[in-house]
């Protein structure tokens, strides 16, 4: 069970995000504590991505304000977000295609020589580190990721944030691209993280593998949070109704 | 099927090169083997060697060009930043010189910096126009060269500006160091300095992540914007660099040096493997693509092939060379 008396490790309260006019997300708030998965449903266009957006430094919020560890930050831009170790995986996987494993891994973080030359070497042996350790049967590091499945590229992307030490960690969609065996691994990983007290927002359709991965559940619907609810104590149909109708069950938490 | 099993099996070999290197072994063999057979003086070591001295300007340009090509755009402007380099140093040290008739290396120092100032303007609004308002490279580059141009031609309303130190073009037009030119020893540090900036520098690594893919760079917290203005303001340096030394080898300040350069620096990039989309491309092919382009030149003048006719068969080659681009980008995305 996940201990909720401490101060969250993220609090996103009031958030609206407009464009052009249309209100994305309407004062929205939704909180993480450590070790926790906060899954976030809804219809595509629900509002889900464009809120978490604002907290990965892509999107900038109209108003409402973000907390870390309690206290208010501004989030202007993905460094901004790297600074409060925030790490993001996103649905279209944002690799270079054109390099490999070690350079996307390393992409904005270049390990370097003391004579301020890329340490290519170091690179390659840290990423078979890493890769060793989320998916042992990774064996391309040479390619560039273009050439590799999107298994293998989902564990380039999560690697790069179990690397840099994420205390926060947002997947959008991470298995949507994948097989069932991939879906499991990333599954185990998920799991292991949490193990380790990072907090993961967790973007995605599939009820079902929200029931499974997440500790509690934030509804969404035409930009406005529907509700937050324990999926311990909901069935399937809960959810379902609340992401349709845009009901909240009585017992919402 | 007996016969396509054995024809693919044939060529094989040439397959795998051509998905490996690009199309530049091809050309260059095919290159060496029809000026040979028109001209018996093409395969000499001393046209070699001439071959490698003339070859330096382009070497030089094509490295900026494809530093810009590499991060995703293209900088059509590289001939407008030699012009202007070439007016604007010829007058500061024309002008200078009359200033300061004792310190003439004063003059000449003084007078190049006020080239490379030029030139490094022409960068920064290309960068600026290109990373900053969005403009597509090509109308950003195709503009700015006009604007270069014009400006040249207004600074010397046309007319060659002579009367330069004899001592700037006799160092670094025509000057030996060791018995090795002077342009050459300056292409080489150039060409060191180059390969070690793309390939073992952060910078270097960024400027591949943001011609490969400039959103996931941007979300891995590259500073893309930086990073395209750093790319065209260093083409613009290395051209101004080139416009210093074609204005020492023709001893006057020219608004129609580098005229066209630009085709022929794309052309040796494209051939030497470097994507028009950008995120691939390595300094020692783009070298031998630029040499390659000067090899054909001086082939086509020794097998007396009218002015004419070559930038006809320049442009054919260009379009040829792209075409194979495509081809290679289409085998490696269906895996073969």
């Amino acid at each position: 069970m996940v201990d909720r008396s401490g101060t969250p490790l993220v609090e996103l309260r009031d958030i609206s995000i407009s464009f052009g006019g249309i209100k994305a997300v309407d004062s929205v708030s939704v909180d993480l504590y450590p070790g926790e998965v906060v899954g976030l449903l809804g219809h595509n266009g629900a509002g889900k991505s464009t809120l978490i957006k604002c907290l990965s430094g892509a999107y900038q919020k109209d108003s409402g304000e973000v907390l870390i560890n309690g206290k208010p930050v501004e989030i202007n831009n993905p460094r901004d977000a790297r600074d409060h170790n925030i790490e993001t995986i996103y649905q279209t996987l944002a690799l270079a295609d054109n390099l490999d494993a070690a350079s996307n891994l390393f992409l904005g973080r270049e390990i370097v020589t003391p004579l301020g030359f890329v340490n290519d070497a170091k690179m390659e042996a840290e990423t078979r580190k890493i890769m060793g350790r989320l998916n042992p049967n990774f064996r391309k590091f040479e390619a560039p990721v273009s050439a590799l499945s999107g298994g293998q590229r989902q564990s380039v992307a999560i690697s790069r944030a179990v690397y840099f030490n994420a205390r926060i960690l947002i997947m959008d969609e991470p298995t949507a691209a994948l097989g069932v065996q991939e879906t499991k691994m990333v599954a185990d990983l998920i799991e292991e993280l949490r193990k380790d007290g990072i907090g993961i927002f967790l973007i995605d359709h599939d009820i079902h593998s929200v029931m499974q991965l997440c500790d509690r559940a934030s509804v969404m619907k035409n930009g406005q949070l529907v509700g937050t609810v324990n999926v311990d104590e909901v069935t399937e149909d809960d959810l379902l109704s609340m992401i349709i109708l845009g009901k909240a069950p009585e017992k919402a938490a | 099927m007996m016969t396509e099993a054995k024809k693919t099996g044939a060529f094989d070999p040439i397959r795998k090169t051509f998905i490996k290197v690009g199309v530049l072994p091809f050309f260059l063999v095919g290159a060496l083997i029809i000026f040979t057979a028109l001209s018996d003086k093409f395969l000499s070591l001393q046209n070699l060697v001439n071959v490698a001295r003339q070859s330096v300007y382009l070497v030089l340009v094509s490295m900026g060009q494809m530093l810009v090509l590499i991060s995703g755009g293209f900088d059509l402007s590289v001939g407008t930043s030699i012009a202007l380099t070439s007016v604007v140093s010829a007058l500061g040290m024309v002008w200078l010189a009359g200033i300061f008739p004792d310190a003439i290396w004063l003059a000449i120092a003084l007078g190049a910096f006020m080239g490379f100032a030029a030139a490094i303007s022409v960068g920064l609004v290309n960068g600026v126009g290109v990373a900053y308002f969005d403009v597509s490279p090509f109308i950003m580059t195709l503009g700015v060269s006009s604007v270069g141009a014009g400006l040249a031609l207004f600074l010397t309303g046309g007319v060659p500006v002579s009367g330069l130190p004899f001592a700037f073009g006799d160092t670094f037009g025509f000057g030996r160091l060791f018995g090795v030119p002077v342009p050459v020893i300056i292409a080489a540090i150039c060409i060191i300095v180059m390969w070690l900036f793309m390939s073992r520098t952060r910078l270097g690594t960024q400027v591949y992540a943001v011609g490969g893919n400039i959103k996931a760079a941007h979300l891995s917290a590259i500073n893309t914007k930086r990073t395209l203005m750093m790319a065209y303001v260093i083409c613009a340096l290395i051209a101004s660099l080139t416009g210093l030394l074609l204005t020492a080898r023709v001893e006057s300040g020219e608004a129609n040096l580098g005229s066209t350069i630009a085709l022929e620096s794309i052309a040796a990039c494209v051939i030497a493997g470097v994507s028009l989309r950008g995120g691939i491309g390595r300094v020692e092919n783009v070298v031998l693509g630029a040499f390659f382009i000067v090899l054909v030149q001086n082939g086509m003048n020794l097998a007396q092939v009218s002015s004419y006719m070559q930038m006809v068969l320049l442009g054919a080659l260009l379009i040829l060379a792209v075409i194979f681009d495509q081809m290679r980008y289409r085998m490696i995305l269906s895996g073969n």
